[in-house]
């Protein structure tokens, strides 16, 4: 049984390329769906412990917004750089880091895509470590090409 | 049902005071700031500090135990003291709390600082273990700048719309003595500014810097014991706090506000079209636009028009900002929403000079606090 107290940072995702999962926040006790994974309780009833699991859902859905960042008061982190709020075709609405700045709109397919630890921005670890997010460094979303 | 603040004793703004709000590496210690906006506030109520029977101090980025050792130099009284912190809204929830003390009884003179010099700034909310996809990526700016594509998308707002905001506010701080920024700038000078995110650039975005603001409250029996000028207090109408909920895809800043300014509202007795000023959280030029449409002060999706209009100006049908905001007046977090009463006490009693709105009765300040929760007042002229 969880008991709402472990302080590690779950994995967010798994699968490799293009072939890859989220790990949600799932209540079965209410049916709500939630991102990130955690175990503290659920963010719509509250319910904790063996109602919650983490199960997979698709790392694909709709930009609703997005902004392409021309400063950043972290100067290691390379600017500029994208990120976009999603509806995750599960539910959860997340916020993604693009894998580059070619320009999204409200209503673009995206799905996310795992990109060597070199794509990614300088000083990348150093910067989602600080956030507990180490395992989050290279999962980028990108539009579906249709 | 739990009372609101109509249901108590009725709580009055009896004084104001400032520092200026300024950049952040001014020199000045904590006990320049808060006493100078103390000091400045009873005076302007007319209360000697003895008089004084508890103290709040809004407070977010200074760390603990701020009020003594800035305020001990006021002399020892024994006054109770409390440090409230609730982020960029730590200075209104201070003033939410004065006024509940107030108008519960357990004061009768309540005096409530705002300060901050940015020493010691933490975030809970990067130590709850959670995992995220953006890393430390999306700063206040960009939450916003995303909000603003969304906006813009959604009902066809231009830069320009945005940059009126900014131009509008800064105007309004070029004639406010305690603002950060006191320049009015143009349109140009606003859409040529270093670019941050997104559609912002520079001057869309608010200063944060450090500074006071002080207001003292009192009730009925604490105006008629120390003999204070009853024609210039301004009653605290209405005084609400609410904290984040679940939105969906639906933007959780403007639902957020959008409850807590109906529910301050109903409380006042009052409609939105009622309001003669309002002093919102515009820390970027997009937050004006969704919060004055939450708000009801015009027609979704209208906002941007209306300000290009001149309906939000000083003169126009409500002054939104009359301060300069926090885009001119800035945003030193503890002091922002004190200040926001003083500012607001400052127009219904019709001492506002260059910057008056004509015949304001009725005020509404509101503030969101990161994490997120939202705090909002209705102040009015009997
Ligand atoms: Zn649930």
């Amino acid at each position: 049984m969880t008991t709402g107290s472990r302080t590690e940072t779950l994995p967010l995702h798994r699968g490799a390329g293009r072939d890859v999962r989220l790990l949600s926040t799932s209540c079965t006790a209410c049916g709500y769906v939630d991102f990130p994974p955690q175990s503290y309780g659920c963010r719509r009833c509250g319910t904790h412990g063996d109602e919650l699991s983490h199960a997979e859902i698709a790392a694909s859905g709709t930009v609703l917004m997005s902004s392409e960042v021309h400063s950043h008061p972290d100067r290691s982190l390379a600017v500029p750089f994208t990120v976009a709020i999603v509806a995750l075709s599960a539910g959860p609405v997340v916020r993604v880091t693009m894998r580059d700045t070619t320009p999204v709109r409200r209503g673009d397919r995206v799905a996310g895509v795992i990109v060597p630890a070199e794509a990614a921005a300088t000083a990348e670890a150093e910067t989602d470590a600080a956030a507990g997010t180490p395992a989050a460094a290279q999962l980028r979303f990108a539009r579906i090409e249709d | 049902m739990p009372k609101t603040l109509r249901d108590l004793s009725p709580v009055y703004v009896a004084g104001i005071g400032f520092h200026r709000y300024e950049r952040v590496g001014s020199g000045r210690t904590l006990p320049d700031l808060g006493l100078t906006a103390v000091r400045e506030a009873l005076a302007d109520a007319g209360v000697a500090y003895p008089d004084v029977d508890n103290i709040y101090t809004g407070t977010a980025v200074s760390g603990m135990a701020v009020t003594r050792p800035t305020l001990s130099f006021m002399g020892a009284t024994g006054v109770s003291m409390t440090q409230i912190d609730n982020a960029s809204a730590s200075g209104s929830s201070a003033v939410r709390l004065g006024a509940l003390a107030v108008a519960t009884g357990v004061s009768d003179v309540t005096l409530v600082l705002g300060i901050d010099k940015r020493l010691a700034v933490a975030n809970a909310a990067e130590h709850t273990g959670l995992g995220s996809l953006v890393g430390g990526r999306i700063v206040p700016a960009t939450h916003f700048a995303l909000l603003a594509d969304e906006y813009m998308t959604r009902y066809g707002a231009t830069r320009e719309q945005l940059a009126a905001v900014a131009v509008k506010n800064h105007g309004n701080g070029a004639r406010n003595p305690y603002a950060q920024r006191q320049q009015a700038r143009s349109l140009d000078e606003v859409l040529g500014d270093r670019p941050v995110s997104g559609v912002f650039t520079r001057l869309m975005c608010c200063p944060v810097g450090e500074g006071a603001a002080a207001v003292v409250l009192v009730s009925e029996q604490g105006i008629e014991r120390l003999g204070l000028d009853r024609s210039r207090c301004i009653r605290i109408a209405s005084s609400v706090s609410v904290s984040e909920q679940l939105y969906g895809e639906a933007n959780h800043d403007a639902e957020l506000t959008r409850t807590a300014a109906s529910r301050v509202l109903a409380e006042a007795d009052l409609g939105p079209e009622q309001l003669d000023v309002v002093e919102l959280h515009d820390a970027f030029s997009i937050e004006e636009l969704l919060y004055a449409e939450a708000m009801g002060l015009c027609e979704e999706g209208q906002a941007g028009r209306e300000v290009a209009a001149g309906s939000f100006d000083i003169g126009g049908r409500v002054a939104v900002s009359p301060s300069g905001g926090l885009l001119a007046m800035g945003h030193p977090i503890g002091p922002t929403g004190v200040g926001q009463i003083g500012e607001i006490t400052r127009q219904l009693r019709g001492e506002a000079g260059p910057r008056q709105q004509p015949d304001a009765r009725r005020g509404l300040a509101h503030m969101v606090g990161l994490g997120a929760v939202c705090v909002a007042h209705v102040l009015v002229r009997d």
